[in-house]
């Protein structure tokens, strides 16, 4: 269970984004699918946080909940992000099978999340990217604790159910 | 699977994560010891959750250079290196000057500092990322360039700031030049500035990277490589251009990454530096380096959403226009147009020069024109 930064007793907002930026960057990528749209929205967390420092009474979570409205606003505006349907290649040598099947994977899982609903995606992506409680998860996303427990369980059945064939693939000696 | 498998499945997530209750828990870890379909299900939903994290953190892959861009259109491509090297001193000079007054200040403090000044920042830096859609064209001859760029900015664990060019070519008939597509990526950290067009250099630290060499040394390199008679007459060329423009920033952007506020506080400041930008493009000759070979037109918000830096220059070097807009409804426009007496294309001097400075909205204040008053002039 990571340890919960309730109170600003914890460190100054400089030890906030050295410890967070990690984990914010990779929830946002798995929003948004692009690091430089990851990078920008995380950057304008930090400085949404910043403004309201004296008066976020959870940090940590009013950061996260920023950057979800940030990625979420982002990626609505971009509809249907560029490149989800590209075709995998399948132009391959011997010596790129493997990159291949990791460039596949990565495809896979891309569209995977994308299938999600965004409140499921959002609640897979905080427990996997920075091992969010179920509680910050509901804090984070305005909801309950049953709802989000409902959320991660449907996001997760729905990426093992579409992951499958490349876990098994990946597998394969 | 059975009927128990199907009312425990939903459970298997919140197990794996360890949040059930103690009671769910033990009647998911009983079943468990029992059935293999649910036991392999928890390995999947696991191996499953191990494929998301991957693809979460690893999420920056590399970029695959493409072939150079011929050497009739590096030139071009230099101004705009130098218009993202100009950026990227501001705000490598920012980062510097909060971070040497990081171990000085207490650390929310100067920590607060860095934030407010990356929010400036970050406006120019939204500019290249959403409008820096930098095209250039001329009429007859010359190929079209168009280019989008991105530049972004990490603080933690060290101030660094990259940015990333992509190029393509098109043909005065508008086909695109195909093999020509180009990336180009800078990075620019403390003590080290990389540009994948040339190789890694060790600097003294950030004002030496600020000092500017990079373009310098990639103009050398980019020389270095023509194998014909011109490259001599080429590097000749541009040391003298480099050092106009180094000139010029000293007298403008450069000015700024010394230790002067990174973006002005009012807007007659901004006009300030903008006015001495124009009127040392005058008399530093400027204009007459880059000749035919520089057009741009870009847009940078300097401040806030609504103050707008337009800079445009034509293909001959004969029309210069910069517009900035100070709010809603608030805007000047500095003009400079050049009368040339050669034609398009053999560029080589200047016979008239005209400055022209316009309001563009009424009842802006009559301070907005201070210090502009002797870039309004007439050659």
């Amino acid at each position: 269970m990571v340890e919960e930064k309730s109170a600003k007793s914890d460190g100054s907002l400089a030890d906030l984004a050295e410890g967070e930026r990690g984990g914010m960057l990779r929830f946002a990528f798995g929003m948004l699918h692009d690091w430089h749209e990851a990078e920008d929205c995380v950057q304008e967390a930090f400085a949404r946080m910043q403004e309201a420092w004296d008066r976020a009474r959870e940090p940590r979570i009013y950061l996260y909940k920023t950057l979800h409205n940030l990625c979420l606003e982002r990626y609505r505006s971009k509809r249907r992000p560029q490149g989800v349907d590209r075709p995998v290649s399948v132009c391959r040598s011997e010596s790129s099978e493997n990159e291949a099947l990791a460039e596949e994977q990565r495809l896979a899982v891309r569209r995977a999340l994308e299938s999600l609903p965004e409140h499921e995606r959002a609640a897979v992506l905080l427990r996997e990217a920075e091992r969010f409680s179920y509680r910050q998860i509901a804090e984070t996303l305005g909801a309950s604790v049953p709802q989000v427990n409902n959320w991660i369980s449907r996001g997760k059945h729905e990426l093992r159910r579409r992951l499958k064939p490349y876990i098994e693939k990946g597998r394969m000696p | 699977m059975n009927e128990t498998c199907t009312t425990l499945e939903p459970l298997l997530p919140a197990f794996t994560d360890g949040e059930l209750s103690a009671r769910d828990r033990d009647a998911v870890q009983d079943h468990l010891d029992h059935c293999a379909d649910c036991a392999r299900e928890i390995r999947l939903l696991d191996e499953t959750m191990d494929l998301v994290r991957r693809y979460i953190s690893e999420p920056g892959r590399a970029r695959p250079l493409a072939m150079p861009a011929p050497s009739a259109l590096r030139r071009t491509r230099r101004f705009f290196r130098w218009g993202l090297a100009a950026c990227l001193a501001l705000a490598v000079g920012a980062v510097a000057l909060l971070n040497a007054s990081h171990t000085e200040c207490h650390a929310d403090a100067a920590m607060a500092e860095v934030a407010r000044k990356l929010a400036d920042i970050r406006d120019l830096s939204a500019a290249f990322h959403k409008e820096f859609a930098y095209s250039t064209a001329t009429e007859g001859g010359y190929d079209r360039i168009k280019v989008s760029g991105r530049i972004w900015l990490q603080l933690k664990p060290e101030p660094k700031i990259k940015a990333e060019e992509h190029w393509r070519y098109f043909a005065p008939d508008g086909a695109e030049i195909k093999g020509l597509a180009d990336d180009h990526t800078w990075l620019r950290a403390r003590g080290v500035t990389e540009d994948r067009h040339g190789s890694p250099k060790d600097d003294n630290g950030v004002a030496a990277s600020i000092g500017g060499s990079t373009s310098t040394g990639e103009y050398t390199t980019e020389a270095a490589a023509e194998d014909d008679a011109a490259a001599e007459n080429n590097a000749n060329d541009a040391a003298e251009k480099d050092d106009g423009m180094r000139e010029l920033l000293k007298g403008g952007l450069f000015e700024s990454c010394d230790g002067e506020a990174l973006l002005p506080p009012a807007p007659q400041q901004e006009v300030y530096e903008l006015a001495r930008m124009i009127r040392g493009l005058s008399e530093d000759g400027y204009l007459k380096w880059f000749g035919k070979e520089w057009i741009s037109e870009k847009t940078a918000v300097l401040k806030g959403e609504t103050r707008k830096l337009t800079f445009v220059a034509d293909a001959a070097g004969q029309a210069w226009r910069l517009q900035v807009e100070l709010g809603p409804g608030e805007a000047i426009k500095l003009s400079l147009s050049m009368n040339l007496t050669d034609s398009l294309g053999q560029v080589l001097g200047v016979n008239e020069s005209r400055f022209e400075l316009t309001a563009l909205n009424e009842g802006l204040p009559a301070t907005i024109f201070e210090g502009v008053e002797e870039a309004v002039e007439s050659k």
